[in-house]
């Protein structure tokens, strides 16, 4: 009756698998017992088919319910936790706020740092052939100068293409910045103007809505418009085949294409054929004016054939070469250039690498900050929560459960944290784009890796800052804590005072970088520039006014609120022509030069230190030439007036020094440098019209000088700026970060003394009872709140001693971008110091004042 | 987990009674066996596990092992016994039931 029987009396083994695989772990075992029961009991009574059947019956009809269940079950289970975490945070409405805030702050600081940085990486990415395409860009040494530039000549292409089997296709552009534009009378001004060939538009991807790629270009006198010029001044009309004036020359419109993205290193509103161009066929290979883009054929390492282009410039240039400088060719990635380029010649203004890992580093601090606060708040927290522990752990709560409700609590609070940040990053988006000056979309579905990266950050802070205090708080002694007996480890966690440290070493670092960065961007604002920028209009592209520039130039004279006029090729703040120069019984060398008329010294108010400036009293002065202090002193020239100099086959005369004005950024040291007049040798046109004008009552100013302008160019409207803003321009990415690490340093304290202020009510209320002891023994108010703040705030004594050196690392090297730089003095990290200690302070202060103030009795009976 | 205590559901309660009406003899067969006494309902074991499961994360049920017999090889039966906060419910059901009930003499319900 044994074996046997037990077999045959078993039900079917394929229901009792199904039925196993379906139901939950907990109960299975007791199911399938009871439903064996129940089969054997009908086996006897019934017989083995009606008992099978019945079985089968019962399993199919289990099957849903199971199913169901389960649902139900974890449905249930997660609207459990939620409520436990929502109860949880209503108690503690305040600590869970602070915790919230920090934390949202922190990631949504990561959040618009990351936008910024996807946004620099993703650059020229958008070309289909991008990783294939290269720049060819020129290395040479000029008068023991590193000279690196864009501009290559035009010549350089064809013979790239001729030489090498590996260069597929080859094209280039030439920049032709400022034009007017003129349709049906009506001109306008635009400074998107680039030159190309047919070649282009098969190396680089920028889609046309209409025309013809491959041909479009082909064509003398044709040009590409984009659509929102297409838009703008031909509205409904349909612009292909109508004719404009850029310029000189008459173009044909033959497409239009679709606008160039903001991440892309070069932009172009118009794009004429570079075919028009008779100078663009020069064969000379000193003739450098075009950018050179190659695309190598698919697999090829662009490095192999970097290592060619030695012996190409051999080939090629030797001859033209007279000096026989060093001059290199070298590739350049394309996706590359906007990060790391940052060559002479650049379309736009690039990126910088540099930055873009300082931001990153910057928000990578603060999100960890914001975090390692959660932590500690998450932790301090459990701590008052132990009593409630206790409780349940009498009770009987399972281990598993207390970890579980910790952790879906902190969970909890990550989530509403990652929310509200992103609340916080669409409100602060507008602003932050302003200060980037660069369009920003966050796109959370566009992106494959947006959502999920928040989500995952969310739950990975949630759970890290939760299984701590959840599992060291589940492994406590009930009846310990109920007698209040806290183990030691509870009150004052080295780990959490490190931590404490940390932040606020990092923010001062802060502080103080962002003190230094400001005075930097003082000095250079208010440095001593040799010349004096305030109150100067500038009045651009007066070189189309051809002959009338003097009569201009008088016309505004006459007004008495403009003070002084002069007209020149270039100015301070911009780009000064660098030409070879042969010194008179000196080897051949460089300057920077430019080409001004006889008020350019008092126009800028700029100063003499020998000799004098040019003057119309004396014809000779067309072949004149006025030397800056540091060429003078470079040349080792005592009595440099009447020296001769040989420019560009002509030989020019000294007639006097001016003083070292700062016609470049502060980030360089200044230059050797020339002024030439400007109808002298050098034909160069008066580009700019500079006005020094009086402080008051601007805008009436403005308006004259409107007036004459339309009187003497009524067709091309008055474009103009003023000198400083101009000037300032040179240091936008400065200020940017002047401004960002401000933010960031005071998001950082703000950050930091929330946690302290977190952690520090609690440790206060954990030693209620010590203090309330204290005072009934005598101590008082004051004598309390010393001693609970005295850890603290050796905690930030401690953390100025690791930060101020590590500041001073990092300041020091950022100046050296700069040529002239303020100092750093030790009152910057002292007053960093005591700014953290304060902020500090008033956190710790204000929850042991409420301690200390508490009544004893009240203390005492806590129990 | 003390404010889960809303309303039973019908089934919730069904199984409660079915339970303590049979006191210490409660388990699997025998709670289907009086439910189908009690309703006519013939409960799959889905539907009364996934009550019981619900029944007992609510505190208003224990799950209790008995001793092992050579019989089932290994582990005990498992009983079901009502905790206090059980019959607290069930005493809720019947005063609620009691409330919503009040009055109603008229239980054919003609007229009205």
């Amino acid at each position: 009756m044994t074996q046997l029987n037990r077999k045959r009396k078993s039900p079917p083994r394929l229901a009792e698998w199904i039925i196993k695989r379906m139901s939950w772990a907990e109960d299975r075992d007791d199911i399938l017992d009871n439903l064996r029961e129940e089969y054997k009991t009908l086996f006897i009574k019934q017989g083995k088919v009606f008992a099978r059947c019945w079985y089968w019956g019962h399993t199919l009809r289990s099957s849903l319910p199971f199913f169901v269940s389960d649902f139900k079950w974890r449905f249930i289970m997660l609207k459990n936790y939620l409520k436990i975490a929502v109860r949880s945070f209503k108690k503690h409405k305040g600590y869970s706020l602070i915790n919230i805030a920090g934390l949202s702050i922190g990631i949504a600081c990561s959040i618009l740092v990351m936008l910024y940085v996807f946004n620099e990486i993703s650059y020229d990415k958008f070309h289909e052939k991008a990783n294939r395409i290269y720049r060819v860009a020129v290395s040479a040494d000029i008068a023991d100068m590193d000279w690196r530039q864009v501009y290559t000549p035009a010549i350089l292409s064809p013979t790239l293409v001729n030489d090498f089997p590996e260069v597929e296709n080859v094209t280039k552009l030439y920049n032709m910045r400022d034009q007017l534009i003129t349709y049906k009378n009506h001109t306008f001004q635009d400074n998107k103007t680039l030159a190309a060939e047919p070649s282009f538009f098969d190396i680089f991807t920028f889609p046309m809505i209409s025309g013809d790629p491959v041909t479009a270009l082909q064509s003398p006198n044709s040009v590409v418009i984009t659509q929102s010029i297409a838009s703008k001044y031909f509205g409904l009309e349909d612009p292909v085949n109508k004719i404009i004036q850029i310029g000189e020359n008459e173009f044909k419109v033959t497409g239009i294409a679709k606008d160039v993205t903001f991440n892309s290193h070069f932009d172009f509103n118009f794009l004429v054929a570079l075919e028009t161009f008779e100078w663009s066929k020069s064969t000379r290979w000193f003739n450098n004016s075009f950018a050179t883009y190659i695309i190598l054929n698919e697999g090829f390492d662009y490095k192999k054939l970097q290592e060619k282009l030695p012996a190409f410039v051999t080939k090629h240039l030797y001859d033209d070469n007279e000096d026989h400088n060093r001059w290199e060719y070298f590739l350049q990635p394309l996706t590359s250039i906007h990060l790391n380029s940052n060559l002479k010649g650049e379309f736009k203004a690039n990126g910088s690498a540099a930055y873009v890992y300082i931001f990153s580093a910057i928000a990578f601090f603060v999100l960890i900050i914001a975090c390692i606060n959660f932590m500690n708040l998450t932790t301090a927290k459990s701590a008052k929560r132990a009593k409630e522990v206790g409780l349940r752990k009498v009770v009987g709560s399972v281990k598993s459960q207390l970890v579980r409700q910790f952790l879906s609590e902190s969970i909890f609070l990550s989530f509403a944290a990652l929310l509200f940040a992103i609340l916080l990053v669409e409100c602060f988006l507008p602003y932050f784009r302003n200060l980037i000056g660069e369009q920003l979309k966050l796109n959370y579905f566009e992106n494959s890796y947006v959502l999920p990266g928040l989500i995952g950050l969310a739950l990975l802070v949630g759970i890290v800052s939760g299984s701590y205090p959840a599992f060291y708080l589940s492994s406590f002694k009930p009846v310990s804590v109920l007698k209040g007996q806290l183990q030691e480890g509870m009150k004052d966690s080295n780990l959490r005072n490190g931590l404490v440290m940390f932040q606020f070493m990092i923010s001062i670092i802060l502080i103080i970088s962002t003190i230094i960065v400001y005075n930097q961007m003082q000095y250079i604002q208010n440095k001593e520039l040799g010349f004096d920028k305030e109150h100067v209009v500038v009045i651009k592209n007066t070189d189309l006014l051809g002959n009338n520039t003097e009569a201009f130039k008088e016309a505004l004279t006459s007004y008495p609120a403009i003070l002084n006029v002069s007209g020149s090729y270039t100015l301070p703040g911009r780009i000064f022509n660098n030409w070879g120069i042969k010194p008179e019984g000196l080897p051949g060398t460089t300057i920077d030069f430019c080409v001004c008329d006889e008020n350019f010294l008092n126009t800028l108010k700029m100063e003499m230190v020998e000799g004098r400036f040019f003057s119309k009293d004396y014809q000779t002065d067309a072949q004149a030439i006025i030397l800056n202090e540091e060429t003078v002193e470079q040349f080792g020239w005592d009595k440099p007036i009447g020296k001769t100099f040989e420019m560009r086959r002509t030989t020019l005369t000294v007639i006097g020094v001016i003083k070292n004005f700062h016609y470049k950024s502060l980030h360089e040291k200044v230059f050797r440098m020339g002024l030439l007049p400007l109808r002298g040798v050098q034909n160069l046109s008066e580009r700019y019209i500079s006005a020094r004008i009086r402080p008051d009552n601007i805008p009436s100013v403005i308006d004259k000088i409107k007036e004459t302008w339309v009187s003497f160019s009524p067709q091309i409207p008055l474009d103009y700026s003023f000198l400083d803003d101009d000037y300032d321009r040179l240091y936008k990415h400065e200020q940017q970060v002047s401004k960002i690490t401000s933010i960031f340093s005071f998001l950082a304290i703000f950050i930091a003394s929330l946690g302290l202020f977190g952690l520090a009510s609690f440790i206060a209320e954990q030693r209620t009872k010590e203090i309330g002891i204290r005072k009934v023994l005598g101590a008082s108010v004051p004598g309390i709140i010393q001693m609970l703040s005295k850890k603290f705030l050796l905690l930030i004594f401690l953390a100025n001693i690791i930060a101020w050196p590590s500041a001073l690392f990092l300041m020091t090297k950022w100046l050296n971008n700069f040529a002239y730089k303020t100092s750093i003095g030790l009152s910057i990290f002292l007053f960093s110091g005591f700014l953290a200690l304060f902020i500090a302070f008033i956190s710790v202060g204000y929850q042991s004042m409420k301690a200390a103030r508490a009544n004893p009795v009240d203390s005492l009976r806590y129990e | 987990m003390e404010d889960l205590l809303k309303e039973l559901s019908k089934a919730e309660e069904i199984v409660l009674l079915a339970i303590w009406r049979l006191g210490d003899n409660a388990y699997g067969v025998s709670v289907r066996k009086q439910i189908k006494i009690d309703t006519e309902k013939d409960y799959s074991y889905g539907t009364l596990y996934g009550i019981l499961r619900q029944l007992d994360f609510k505190g208003l049920v224990e799950k209790l092992r008995a001793d092992p017999t050579p019989e089932k090889g290994g582990r005990g039966k498992t009983y079901f016994k009502l905790t206090s906060e059980g019959i607290g419910a069930l005493k809720a059901a019947i005063e609620f039931h009691r409330r919503v009930w009040r009055d109603i003499e008229d239980w054919s319900f003609n007229g009205g």
